[in-house]
């Protein structure tokens, strides 16, 4: 409740500032009461702030939860997901795209598209592959996965090195922008594509939260309280690569969001996944949001990747927790 | 009533359990015991479904094999050896983790109360004892089934070594836990080291030895002197005093 | 003059007395985003500069340019940053983006005009023209396309070629050498002040082995002045043990240019053309 209001006052702040310098208020007013408004009050505040914001709320909720998720998957309050390759296999599909899309007849028929639906491809590819070789007779071992996740991304970084090495200056310049993420591409026709892929995931993900709670137990307990271990772990998969896929499709790679949020909850409300879960959701949407804003003024008229923002709060947290955890280790 | 007929496990293509055949009945307490390696905790496992078996295995007439998670959730519980936690779950909410919907909270408490841990609800768990947390453990296996007869149909507690972690103080507790809840209509299979609390808290003995079942039969028929120093390979003598009990004492050999 | 009788006469009279010195229609665009270095050099070139609002980061000569608001690197441009220096025009360098921002200006009835991107002579003059035209001033463009056309004729005919054999090193980090290959502004470059380009193996800029900087055996190493920050060290060139095995090492030759005025293709191009060959020659004789 308080996280939802204060999703409320970031996403106002968020509308309220920004390089423009727009009277936000006045023209939403306008707009209401149907008088006229300057096409660039209307350009900034509905093209270019609402899109953005929107996008900001559902990508770093889709972050967010999908790191609470796969923290639970895998037991393991350090993990994200990256670990099950999605994140390496985006990064593959946009370099791919950025170094390999003009050689390519189709390619302008993509035109803007091309990156984000490449990163999308990689994604899927990559994690359904590992889902792949991490299940034998049905039975998917968690360790299995880990451990080939490793692996996929070792390889899958192999490649994009090698086409990194191919790149030109400005592909290289491309990729490493595109690395670093940013929200600033937002508009209604990619909320479009990608709402739909993020929101789904988001809102179905609270039902796998009691199967989530008892795999905390380990797996064999899990199944001995009656849970359907294995369509819960496939399930667990399927819509965090839907959701991270969407998410770093539409922003490029945004770090430490998927594992900040849900450490910081678990601090302050505890583990279960029936709360952990959709309060996720909001504090994934406020920090995004939160650090999108910073990342517009702080150099206005320029803007600063959003990846650099989340990762300069994200590091230093992540290493709290490491220290935290020896801490509580030596007890 | 739980039937295990010609049960065979492999793993990783090495026979470890060959046609056991086995019963036990509710209302009773049935233990499983046998020198390490025997294919005590596997046999288990095949029991509570947790490992591919051929033969059949039938609980309350419910097939292990081919019954949903939840239709056999309902109906009996498992308390694993031993259950760290990933998360900092607090004693509450484990014991409920397993608690069927409605008064969940009750249940969980009276649970806890019963293994003697009325105080520890808002304990974190990760922070508890081995001991301790054995005994979480067991109130939420409790809490699972904690009327042992529902509409006739029997309940069943599966506990691999409940007592392999614990004091004497503790064990005698938990094998009285056991015994309350046979005695009020439900059912218990347990896998056992320690052959003297064997011996007091059950009804019925199943002895395995190298994958394969001995005998199954009353403390007073399986633990006998010839029988378990062929099964543990040690010298050993074995009392069986008129009052009470049977009692098993290792001797040396010099 | 003009910022005393503004005083006076206020801002209008100012506008118009600006607009007949200059001779630039009234309803010209006066407030001008100029994305990319060889773009805003135009602009300054033409005495056009008073109408810029903000300039991109590649923007950085003349010195007065870095002065304006930066909108940031020329192909991440952000839509509201744009916006908020309130512009009636953009001038985008060919590989502005990404597309997105410049649909959402065309949208706010913002008119993105494109000026091509390239690296010979014809470019540069089509450049200029597109820059004039675009600002309404095509007499000052057809004027100072002429002179930097005669400039860099001159600059050609000036040239004695050599068979000096120039290797670019864009950048080297951790010991390792990016250079420039064919098909780039500064093999065009190397070879209008009539050397030779060392890496001609391959397009675009690479990385680099030792073995084959070795083999390449550049008589000069030319790299990109950045004043001191991020730069290269001679020295730390020097010691790379590829460098050091060629001719280029040996004599210790290296020549720094300052990287606008070498890869830009603008209205300095004649001057980038004397001051590498006189920088070659000096070495090399």
């Amino acid at each position: 409740m308080a996280l939802a209001l204060l999703l409320l006052c970031v996403a106002a702040a968020s509308l309220t500032v920004g390089a423009a310098s727009t009277s936000v208020w006045q023209t939403m007013g306008d707009i209401l009461a149907g008088r006229e408004v300057s096409l660039r009050d209307r350009v900034v505040l509905w093209d270019i702030r609402v899109p953005r914001l929107i996008m900001g709320c559902l990508v770093g909720a889709g972050l967010a939860i999908s790191g609470a998720i796969m923290q639970g998957l895998f037991r393991n309050p350090l993990a994200d997901p990256g670990i099950v390759g999605v994140s390496a296999g985006a990064s593959l599909g946009a370099v791919m795209a950025i170094v390999l899309g003009g050689m390519l007849p189709f390619a302008p028929l993509f035109g803007s598209w091309l990156v984000p639906a490449s990163a999308f491809g990689g994604a899927w590819a990559s994690t359904i592959l590992l889902y792949r070789i991490a299940t034998r007779q049905g039975r998917t071992s968690v360790a299995t996965m880990l451990l080939a996740g490793i692996a996929l991304t070792a390889l899958t970084m192999a490649l994009t090195g090698v086409l990194v090495y191919m790149a030109d200056d400005t592909q290289l310049r491309d990729f490493s922008f595109w690395n670093l993420g940013s929200l600033a591409g937002a508009s209604w026709s990619k909320l479009a594509v990608a709402a739909p892929m993020i929101l789904l995931p988001v809102l179905l993900a609270p039902l796998l939260a009691p199967g989530l709670n008892a795999l905390a137990l380990g797996e064999a307990a899990a199944g001995h309280i009656g849970f359907r271990v294995e369509r819960l772990k496939g399930t667990a998969i399927l819509i965090t690569a839907a959701a991270t896929g969407a998410a770093v499709a539409a922003s490029g790679g945004i770090g430490f969001v998927g594992i900040v949020v849900p450490h910081l909850l678990r601090l302050l409300s505890g583990p279960d996944h029936r709360y952990l879960l959709p309060n996720a959701a909001l504090l994934g949407a406020i920090l995004l949001v939160l650090a999108d804003l910073v990342a517009r003024v702080i150099i206005a008229p320029a803007e600063l990747p959003i990846g650099i923002i989340t990762a300069l709060i994200g590091g230093p947290f992540f290493l709290w927790i490491l220290l935290r955890q020896r801490g509580l280790a030596e007890l | 009533m739980l039937t295990a007929q010609n049960v065979s496990v492999s793993l990783a293509r090495k026979p470890v359990l060959s046609t056991v055949s086995f019963t036990a009945l509710p209302g009773e307490v049935t233990s499983i015991i046998g020198p390490s390696g025997a294919g005590k905790s596997t046999f288990l496992k095949a029991l509570t479904g947790d490992l591919p078996f051929d033969g059949e295995i039938r609980l309350n007439d419910l097939s292990v094999r081919s019954a949903l998670p939840a239709k056999l959730a309902r109906i009996r519980a498992v308390l694993p050896q031993a259950s760290p936690m990933a998360f900092p779950f607090t004693v509450l909410e484990v014991v409920r983790l397993g608690c069927p919907t409605p008064d969940r909270d009750r249940i969980a408490r009276e649970a806890m109360a019963h293994v003697g841990l009325a105080g520890f609800a808002a304990r974190p768990y990760q922070l508890l004892s081995g001991g301790e947390q054995q005994r979480v453990q067991l109130a939420r296996v409790l809490a699972q089934v904690w009327e042992p007869v529902v509409k006739g149909m029997p309940r069943w507690l599966f506990l691999d070594e409940p007592v392999s972690s614990l004091d004497i103080g503790h064990q005698q507790q938990i094998m009285e836990i056991a015994r309350i809840f046979a005695q009020r209509g439900g059912g218990v299979v347990m896998v056992m080291h320690d052959l003297n609390l064997t011996a007091m808290a059950s009804d019925s003995i199943a002895l395995l030895c190298r994958g394969e079942l001995m005998i199954q039969g009353s403390p007073q028929t399986v633990l006998s002197e010839n029988r378990l120093r062929q099964a543990f390979d040690c010298h050993l003598t074995v009392n069986k005093p008129p009052e009470a009990g049977v009692f098993v004492l290792p001797c040396l050999a010099s | 003059m003009i910022r005393l009788l503004s005083k006076v006469a206020g801002p209008a009279a100012a506008a118009l007395i600006l607009t007949l010195a200059t001779g630039v229609r009234a309803d010209a665009p006066s407030r001008v985003v100029s994305v990319g270095g060889a773009v805003t050099e135009i602009v300054y070139a033409l005495g056009q500069e008073h109408r810029l609002a903000a300039r991109d980061t590649t923007s950085n000569y003349p010195a007065a340019a870095l002065q304006l608001p930066d909108v940031g690197y020329i192909r991440r441009l952000a839509p509201e940053g744009l916006l908020s220096v309130d512009p009636d025009l953009i001038l985008a360098e060919e590989g502005a983006g990404p597309i997105e921002t410049l649909d959402l200006l065309k949208q706010s009835q913002i008119p993105v005009v494109p000026v091509p991107a390239g690296f010979d002579q014809m470019v540069v003059l089509d450049k200029i023209a597109a820059v004039a035209e675009a600002l309404g001033v095509p007499g000052e463009g057809a004027t100072l396309a002429a002179k930097v056309d005669t400039d860099i004729t001159n600059a050609l005919t000036d040239v004695t070629p050599t068979d000096t054999k120039v290797l670019f090193v864009l950048s080297f980090q951790g010991g390792r050498v990016m250079a420039s290959g064919t098909n780039s502004p500064v093999d065009t470059m190397i070879a209008m002040a009539g050397a030779k380009n060392a890496a001609s193996g391959f397009e675009g800029f690479k990385l680099m082995s030792d073995e084959a900087i070795i083999s390449a055996a550049p008589d000069v190493i030319l790299i990109m002045d950045r004043s001191g920050k991020m730069g290269i060290e001679d020295s730390d060139l020097l010691h790379h043990p590829g460098i050091a095995a060629t001719p280029a090492g040996q004599k210790g030759a290296i020549v720094r240019m300052d990287g606008m005025l070498l890869t830009g293709f603008s209205v300095r191009t004649g001057e980038a053309i004397r001051t590498l060959s006189r920088s070659l020659h000096a070495i090399w004789g």
